[in-house]
Order: C-alpha cells, then sequence, then structure tokens
C-alpha cells in the first residue's frame, strides 16, 4: 500500500519522475533517478489485492463494531 | 474506541474468515469504483500496439527482400530504398510513442484514481465509526464561522464536524511541518 501511495504522490507532485527518497525506498525495483515511473497492469493487479485483503479486513471489522454497537446497551 | 473494545472486535473479524458479510456503504461505493476502474483498463487499445508490431514486420520483410535484390544486382537504388524505410520507420515509431504516452497516461491515473477511491473509503468509514461513537469527537476541531452558518440544521453540523474530524485523522493532519506528521497511508 505504501508503495502505491508513494507512486501516486511521485505522479501527481512530481509529474512521476523519480527522486532520490522513491529511489532509497524501492531500491530492489532497479530503477533511476530522473526516469519516469512506471505503472504496469501487474504491479496495478498487485496493488489492487492488496487493498482488497486490506479493506476486506477494515469493512469486516466495521461492521462487526457497528453490530457490536447496536446490540450493547 | 476503547482498546478493549478494538481488540475483541478485532479478535471477532479475524475468527470470521467469510467472504460474506454485511457490507458497509463506503466499502459498496468503493466496490463500485473499483469496477470503474477495471472497466476503464480494459479499454486500452492494445490493438493498436498489435497493428504497429504488424508493421514492423511487415517493414522488416521487405528490408530483407530489398537487400537480397541489390545483392543480387536486381535492384541498385539503394539510397531510394533507405530513404523509404526512414520514412516509414519515422511513422511507425511516432506512432508507438503515442500509444505508449497514452497507456502510462493512463497506467499513472488510474493509480491516482485507486488512491483517492481508498481514501474516500476510509474517510465515510470513520465517519460511521463517530456516528456510533460520538466521544470519538472530543479531538475535533471546532467548527469555523462560516462552516456553522453555511450548514441548514443541526444534523448537517454533526455531519461537517464528523467529516472534519475524519479528513483530520485520516490525513494525519497535526501542523505541517510537524516531525511527527504522517501520512494517512503510513498511519493505516
Amino acid at each position: 500500500m505504501q508503495h502505491l501511495w508513494d507512486t501516486r504522490n511521485l505522479i501527481v507532485h512530481a509529474q512521476g519522475i523519480i527522486d532520490r527518497s522513491y529511489l532509497k525506498k524501492y531500491k530492489n525495483l532497479n530503477l533511476k533517478t530522473g526516469e519516469r515511473v512506471r505503472v504496469a497492469s501487474k504491479l496495478f493487479a498487485w496493488w489492487v489485492e492488496g487493498l482488497k485483503d486490506f479493506l476486506k479486513l477494515t469493512d469486516q471489522f466495521l461492521s462487526n463494531y457497528f453490530r457490536n454497537k447496536e446490540t450493547s446497551p | 474506541m476503547r482498546k478493549e473494545e478494538y481488540e475483541k472486535t478485532m479478535a471477532k473479524t479475524k475468527d470470521d474468515q467469510s467472504t460474506v458479510w454485511t457490507k458497509t456503504d463506503a466499502y459498496m461505493n468503493f466496490e463500485n469504483n473499483l469496477d470503474h476502474i477495471m472497466r476503464m483498463l480494459k479499454m486500452i487499445p492494445t490493438a493498436d500496439a498489435q497493428k504497429h508490431v504488424v508493421s514492423l514486420k511487415r517493414l522488416s520483410k521487405r528490408i530483407f527482400r530489398n537487400a537480397k535484390r541489390v545483392r543480387k544486382g536486381v535492384h541498385t537504388d539503394l539510397d531510394r530504398t533507405l530513404s523509404d524505410v526512414t520514412v516509414e520507420l519515422t511513422e511507425i515509431s511516432a506512432k508507438i510513442n503515442e500509444f505508449v504516452a497514452l497507456h502510462n497516461l493512463l497506467w499513472d491515473w488510474t493509480s491516482v484514481m485507486l488512491v483517492a477511491f481508498v481514501e474516500a473509503y476510509m474517510e465515510e468509514g470513520l465517519e460511521y465509526i463517530a456516528t456510533k461513537n460520538p466521544g470519538l469527537l472530543k479531538n475535533a476541531d471546532p467548527l469555523s464561522f462560516e462552516s456553522i452558518f453555511e450548514v441548514d440544521s443541526l444534523a448537517d453540523l454533526k455531519d461537517e464536524i464528523r467529516r472534519q474530524w475524519a479528513r483530520k485523522t485520516l490525513r494525519g493532519a497535526g501542523e505541517v511541518g510537524n516531525p511527527s506528521r504522517q501520512t494517512g497511508c503510513s498511519r493505516l
């Protein structure tokens, strides 16, 4: 998720150009400073799957929380 | 939310591994938005890329054919052949560049939209929590004079307080420039 957020910030605030802090954080991705960040279908699908897992758990939590609130005095 | 309350709800959530649950409106909104993104991605004109590959293959065949003819002495106007190939290559490369630019743009924008949709979900979720547990709003910022006069009812005023609190909670507001300020994502 952090990778998606960082990539989004790069796209919105830096024209998608990789800076030193992004490079340092994701050095295992074989990137270069000054290059344009590339979002491809595989990466996007990976983000979506991660988000779905996270949001499913969050929503189940919220659902249980509301149910508890409704049943508790 | 009290710690015990959080732990109890979380334990119950982890125990319940079913894929069916009473989805919140916020989640249904997210699913709907995600469906739109996926539908849009299917519209990426991949057929165009295929067309460019076909053009390149055709050009490469022509180059080989002409090279053969030049070697055999059948065709001697090498300059003209090279000039034709260069023109065609320039056209194909312009089309490929255009395709790649459009492709990148679509992927970039969908990533930005994805973050916006998740943030919207989290904001709505926090608003619901605050509706059920108004005690959380004790740290909410006071509303501005303008906001108070803009709303039509007390219910709208409550909504506005919850909305502002949710936004502040999600974005990790606090003072800008405060080193302890974190982004919404890292706090999640």
